[in-house]
């Protein structure tokens, strides 16, 4: 009962606080003093037509960076969490979550598996399509590669006992994240500061080849998402 | 300069490539792994240096080529470069400690660590408050899965549980940053903080406020505050001790330093509420730990305490009421990072959570020195960063008014003390409960060193800090460097310690004694020349007695260096390390757990008090400087009197607060009893002494201070001696009758007149002798016999000649009775009271002396006469240098009883011309306005009655027949303990019952309760931690309700 | 624009709500998810400016105030990617828990208290 009234205090006391802000809440009336410049100069500066990519890549790269490794360290976390021997020690009398898991795993049916036989690609490909185009329309490195995991997902439950190569899924996420700060390296060296993308040319606004390193950053970006997400589905999906 | 980019270029590159070297040789990923943080910890050492010797300047560092606010910038001051170099150092200790457990864990673990170590570089440099939140979900993200290292079911459940903690700090944190920037337009914390500024007032306030308030509450979920902290403690408890150590240590100290970034941004209004937040976490915490058990969440109670006391300190910093506040923070945190990291990585080695049975610890030396050097540091005791920091905080809280803040703060400290302590008592003396873990506990030789590393880092940041704060650091760092240079010994005979440290005191007071007049003359020739003459007594030691001289020493040290102290914090340092070393003598006995706690939790409580009544006086009360009490306005000279006097009572067990002294004086062992009673009691006269000085009479309230302080004096002798008298254990019966005597002293200096003082310094040394031999006396008798209960003893006279006249002269001496010295103590004493118009308290002090008889006849006549036991019929002799020591002490009371002069005129020209010359001296003869004295024939006379009464008694008396032992007939019954049938038991039971109105312990019961009720309240407060996640969450949102309210009433 | 912000508030509310209330830890899990986007709605809106258009440049745009506020979204795409990354570690704790003690009750999982 106390706690319950205390459920209800906390949650009226938020609400509260949430209603003094949507009763102050004007909106922005224009562009702020960093928005303003991003708007700009963003432009003449890194040759991205996709502004929020320009941010996301360069202006706050060093945020990018980190949350690639928030990425990163998730998957790890994971995998450290779901490796090896998670079922060998049941120390404390469960049951086993994961054994059941591979008994009920049954074969998919045929709509899906063909369905997805045919999708699949098309979907990995726009993946790729999104992340490479990431400084000219919307999406990028984030975005695509989520599209790409999409695909593996759809691949996982169409073929219930493929199973990755996970050789490769490990070079893709450690080499694409090295190069990464490589080139963030190279903006020190070459340019104006870690992460600077002008190390490479400009180049002509609008066009795949522009905006410096941007696309290449969120190309590898890209990379290391897909797979790191994947990794991360794997590890959930494996029984063992 | 290396640009502090590359921390991160390291840790991601190398984090990024260390799945490759999964399947490589073996070691080179650990190779590669401690490699990049030692170049992360190097790059910012570099800094660190380059800041302190000025040749660079503060370092802003733009990324992507942009100037802020338009990108990501970082900057690294002296205030960075101080938290960065010292959370890289203990990551990197930390990671060496680790490193087998990483290694069994694979690759994955380690990147784990590596970027959790990078998150926390990222908070403590980064400018930008969304980097800011992306480097907390970093560490926080790195610490959820170190914290499940073990793979265990509590691992696994703490990482949850910090996990949700750490999503709903980081939604509210997301949601204040976006309002922000909203209405600021930009997200560096620069121009951030310049233009919230303006907002206050106007219409956006009513929707900038809850922002604001999220903003602070995210940070405050992450600084672990109180009650929203369940979840933080159940992760100390649980993770690996190595990363605890790690959390504790270095992501507190981040989220210190975000926080510090962040309250400018959140305006003043919410200073305040910061600082009591941190405040209350800091009491609260440390309450609750008093009643903590296991090792690991014991910790992790002072890790939460320490951290909301530097939430406190950084909140009024920059508020700008605490001056210095950056000194006091970072030694507050260096000394909690490598401190409390130190105890974590002593638990990972023990590896037992039960603090009950840390006494598997105590085979191993070296780890027990380590951990009472961190329980040292963590208590704030010099030369530690802590002591010096702690200082300046009350200093500092005192000369801004903020009296309220100095309690509670001094309060919780004395918690934390007391828990400490509690488990370092278990580790030293409280063996093993269940017997199957009876074997020794082995660290590696790595966790070893880096436990070594962490001490010695810690030393070498005390003695820099030392340097920087006290005046002529050099002489006080004497008793430290010797007691340093005797632990070179330790391997030696203890005999050979024993004269190595006799050696040293000697050359010391060679050294310096012949400099000095006054007072520090005076004191300083007592402790060192009765310093010298127990060391010689300890010579008997055949046992091991490990870290028994540099103790020893180090306790002579600071008794002198608290004579030679001339400013308050001198005096307040050498106070503290004298309250350390003594306790630890104290713990030596066997018995002594209890004991000594209780010394040490009342020590810290009087040290509290002074330091309190120093920071009263604005620091300057010993000060050369200043004029001290006497000095200061009317209405401010009470408190600081009050305070210190308090203080001084404690340590010289004024009646009330003496209930640590009978156990602390008898449960050491027998040697260091002689030592603690008859030298480290007149500590606090000593204080007395120095307080008096300053004070003079006349100031507010002087009469009626002077005279309670009289009156306590009175009592308390007239108690200690009537409790002496009850006793049956030979050391108690003298710790109390030390008690009384000590009480005389005070009731002299509080007479504040010529005569008293003289009365006073003389009893001192008088006491010192009598007190000292006594105790030696039965030391030796205990040493022989086994036992210390009178009662068992009986007819020793025979065995053990030497020491029954030692005895003798003792007892003689301290009933006051002519012609020993005693006697001109007492007649110096009474003349003062009498000059000072204080018959009541004269009549007090007489009748203790009366009742002295009572106990000095049973020191006599239960151990030495009647019979022997069958036991003890062919015991021998004390050993020689017991008696040697005590035949010195003799030598000397012969002398001075002799002679009075040559002690009573230097004793005179010490006291010198603060009162009105009232003695006077005529040849031999001793003149006070009440009669006089001539100690040579007061000697003569008394001697030429004995000879005569002797003479007569042999003529007359029958010759005596001997009566066989227990030679009683009980009626068909066989006693069970037939030892109480001595004569000797009870001896004063009738005295008991009549005094039974005024014996009961009414002070012992009072402190008892006290106690159980700070136990009983830390236990009720504590189940509010039931390890309930959903609990917890909602405790974390109520706790947002309570830091709302708080800021309302700050701001209001 | 104030019915996206009210209705994300209203979200992170329910996600308080169930994660007080949820016994189930996958259920607290979600909560926070519910909470999460309720947040990154209300962020997203933070940056909105009326009758702005996504901040994508083409060679023929030039007046600048038709467009959004580009920063929160940059915000809260690293915002979405955090809270995935710590919702599928707290997913991996509840798997492993799940495997030692074959419950999802958080009321199983209190052995360290006090």
């Amino acid at each position: 009962m106390i706690k319950r009234a205390l459920i209800f205090l906390v949650l009226a006391f938020f609400a509260w606080q949430f209603l003094l802000m949507v009763t102050g809440w004007e909106g922005l009336s224009g562009l702020g003093e960093i928005a303003r410049h991003y708007m700009e100069k963003g432009r003449e500066e890194l040759g991205a037509a996709n502004i929020v990519t320009a941010i996301v890549v360069t202006y706050r790269g060093l945020d990018t960076l980190g949350e690639v490794s928030v990425l990163f360290l998730a998957a790890a976390g994971i995998g450290f969490l779901l490796g090896a021997g998670r079922l060998s020690r049941k120390q404390d009398g469960g049951n086993a979550g994961g054994l059941e898991n591979e008994k009920t795993r049954r074969k998919a049916s045929e709509i899906l598996e063909t369905g997805s036989d045919i999708v699949v690609p098309a979907i990995a490909v726009f993946g790729v399509y999104i992340f490479v185009n990431g400084h000219l329309s919307p999406g990028g490195g984030f975005q695509g590669g989520a599209v790409i995991a999409s695909a593996i997902v759809l691949l996982f439950l169409s073929h219930p006992f493929y199973s990755l190569n996970h050789g490769v899924l490990k070079v893709t996420e450690s080499l694409s994240g090295t190069v990464y700060v490589g080139l963030g390296l190279l903006g020190l060296i070459l340019a104006g500061g870690f992460l600077d993308a002008r190390f490479l040319p400009v180049g002509e606004f609008g066009r795949i080849l522009s905006a410096g390193a941007i696309p290449v950053i969120y190309s590898l970006i890209g990379l290391k998402v897909g797979a790191e997400l994947v990794g991360i589905l794997e590890q959930m999906r494996r029984p063992s | 300069m290396v640009t502090p980019i590359y921390i991160f270029i390291i840790a991601l590159g190398i984090a990024f490539l260390l799945p490759l070297l999964e399947r490589a040789k073996k070691g080179a990923a650990e190779t590669v792994f401690l490699a990049a943080l030692s170049g992360i910890a190097l790059i910012s050492w570099h800094w660190l240096f380059s800041l302190l010797t000025g040749r660079c300047e503060i370092g802003e560092i733009f990324t992507a080529g942009f100037r802020p606010p338009f990108s990501i910038n970082l900057r690294v001051g002296m205030e960075e470069a101080v938290f960065t170099s010292a959370i890289n150092l203990a990551t990197l200790a930390g990671a060496v400690y680790l490193i087998r457990e990483l290694s069994g864990r694979g690759t994955k673990s380690m990147m784990l660590y590596l970027l959790f170590v990078m998150g926390m570089n990222g908070m403590v440099l980064t400018r930008d408050i969304f980097n800011l939140f992306v480097f907390m979900e970093i560490t926080g993200i790195a610490s959820y899965a170190l914290v499940a290292l073990r793979l265990d079911t509590k691992g696994l459940t703490a990482g949850f549980k910090y996990a949700i903690a750490g999503s709903l700090a980081s939604i509210f944190m997301l949601l204040g940053i976006i309002v922000i920037y909203m209405i600021t337009g930009t997200l560096n914390i620069d121009s951030i903080a310049s233009r919230m500024v303006s907002f206050s007032g106007t219409a956006a306030a009513g929707f900038v406020a809850p922002a604001v308030f999220m903003l602070v509450f995210a940070f405050m979920i992450e600084m672990k505050q109180f009650p929203a902290n369940g979840w933080a403690l159940d992760v100390y408890d649980s993770a690996a001790p190595g990363i605890s150590a790690m959390i504790s240590a270095g992501s507190a100290g981040a989220a210190l330093f975000a926080i510090y970034k962040i309250l400018p941004i959140a305006g003043e209004g919410w200073y305040m509420a910061a600082a009591i937040t941190g405040s209350v976490t800091f009491v609260a915490a440390n309450l609750i730990g008093l009643k903590q058990e296991r090792a690991g969440r014991l910790l992790g109670y002072s890790s939460i305490g320490q951290m909301g006391l530097l939430l406190t300190v950084v909140s009024l910093g920059l508020k700008g009421s605490l001056p210095s506040w950056q000194l006091i923070a970072v030694g507050l945190f260096i000394n909690h990072l490598l401190a409390k990291a130190g105890l974590f990585w002593l638990t990972g080695i023990t590896g037992e959570d039960r603090i009950r049975n840390w006494g598997v610890i105590a085979r191993r030396p070296f780890l027990l020195m380590m951990m009472g050097l961190f329980m040292a540091a963590l208590s704030g005791f010099p030369p530690f960063p802590a002591f010096w920091s702690k200082w300046t905080l009350v200093m500092s809280m005192f000369s801004g008014g903020m009296k309220v803040w100095v309690v509670f703060i001094l309060l919780g400290s004395l918690f934390e003390v007391a828990y400490l302590f509690r488990w370092f008592g278990y580790a030293v003396r409280g063996g093993v409960e269940d017997g199957e873990s009876g074997d020794i506990v082995k660290g590696t030789p790595e966790k070893t060193a880096v436990i070594f590393f962490g001490a010695a880092l810690l030393t070498a940041v005390a003695y820099y800090m030392m340097g920087k704060m006290i005046d002529n650091s050099t002489l006080m760092l004497m008793p430290l460097v010797g007691a340093a240079g005797l632990l070179l010994f330790e391997r030696f005979d203890p005999r050979v310690r024993g004269i190595v440290s006799l050696a040293a005191v000697l050359y010391y007071g060679y050294m310096i004694i012949p400099g000095l007049s006054g007072m520090p003359l005076f004191f300083n020739s007592f402790f060192l020349g009765g310093g010298a003459i127990m060391l010689l007594a300890t010579l008997h030691r055949r046992t091991a007695s490990r870290g028994f001289y540099p103790m020893l020493l180090l306790m002579i040290g600071s008794l002198s260096a608290l004579a030679l102290s001339s400013t308050s914090l001198q005096f307040f340092y050498a106070w503290e390390l004298m309250t350390f070393s003594s306790y630890i003598l104290v713990l030596r006995g066997k018995k002594a757990m209890k004991p000594a706690l209780l010394y040490m939790v009342f020590s810290a409580a009087g040290a509290y008090l002074v330091m309190a009544g120093f920071a009263s006086a604005g620091g300057t009360v010993f000060g050369g400087a200043g004029d001290g009490i006497a000095g200061m306005s009317g209405s401010l000279q009470m408190l600081p009197f009050i305070l210190l006097a308090a203080g001084f009572l404690v340590k010289v067990a004024g009646m009330g607060l003496h209930v640590w002294a009978p156990g602390a004086y008898a449960e050491a062992e027998d040697d260091s009893s002689a030592i603690i009673s008859s030298i480290l009691s007149k500590a606090g006269v000593l204080g007395f002494v120095f307080l008096f000085i300053k004070a003079g009479t006349a100031f507010t309230g002087s009469t009626y201070l002077y005279s309670t302080i009289g009156w306590i004096g009175a009592i308390t002798a007239f108690f200690g001696a009537l409790y002496a008298a009850m006793q049956e254990d030979a050391k108690k019966l003298l710790a109390w009758s030390s008690i009384g005597q000590v009480g005389y002293m005070i009731l002299g200096l509080a007479a504040m007149n010529q005569i008293g003082w003289v009365a006073a310094l003389y009893h001192s040394v008088s006491h010192f002798m009598f007190k000292g031999l006594l105790f030696l006396a039965v030391a030796g008798v205990v040493y022989r016999t086994g036992t210390r209960n009178m009662y068992e003893m009986g007819g020793l006279i025979k065995r053990m000649p030497m020491s029954f006249i030692s005895v003798m002269i003792g007892i003689i001496a301290l009933s006051g009775v002519p012609p020993l010295t005693g006697f001109g103590g007492k007649w110096l004493l009474y003349n003062a009271l009498i000059e000072r118009g204080w018959y009541l308290q004269a009549a007090l002090a007489f009748f203790s002396s009366t009742v002295a008889f009572l106990y000095c006849f049973r020191l006599v006549h239960a151990i030495f006469l009647g019979q022997a036991k069958p036991a003890f019929r062919k015991i021998k002799e004390a050993p020689r240098s017991l008696i040697a020591a005590q035949y010195i002490l003799i030598m000397a009371i012969m002398m001075f009883s002799m002679k009075p002069s040559i002690l009573i005129k230097p004793i005179m020209g010490i006291v010198g011309e603060r009162f009105d010359t009232l003695l006077t001296w005529q040849a031999n003869t001793l003149y006070s306005p009440f009669g006089y004295w001539n100690g040579f024939a007061v000697m003569m006379v008394v001697c030429a009655l004995f000879a005569i009464l002797l003479v007569i008694l042999l003529l007359i008396s029958p010759k005596p027949q001997k009566v066989k032992q227990f030679n009683i007939v009980f009626a068909a019954e066989r006693p069970e303990t037939p030892e109480t049938t001595h004569y000797a038991w009870k001896f004063f039971t009738p005295y008991e019952r009549a005094f039974s109105g005024i014996l009961k312990p009414a002070a012992t019961r009072f402190w008892n309760a006290v106690g159980e009720w700070a136990e009983a309240v830390a236990a009720m407060s504590r189940h509010i931690y039931s390890g309930n996640t959903g609990a917890y969450v909602v405790q974390i949102f109520i706790f947002g309700i309570l830091l709302f309210i708080l800021s309302r009433g700050g701001l209001s | 624009m104030k019915a996206v912000l009210v209705i994300g508030l209203l979200l992170m509310l329910t996600g308080f709500y169930g994660l007080m209330t949820r016994r189930n830890m996958i259920k607290m899990v979600l909560s926070v998810a519910i909470t999460e986007v309720g947040l990154q709605m209300v962020m997203i809106t933070a940056g909105f400016i009326r009758g702005g258009t996504a901040p994508i440049l083409t060679e023929d745009i030039t007046e600048l105030a038709s467009f959004v506020d580009p920063v929160p979204q940059a915000l809260v795409l690293t915002a979405i990617v955090i809270g995935v990354a710590v919702n599928a570690l707290m997913l991996a704790f509840i798997i492993r828990m799940y495997g030692k003690r074959g419950s999802l009750d958080v009321r199983d999982y209190t052995d360290s208290k006090w």
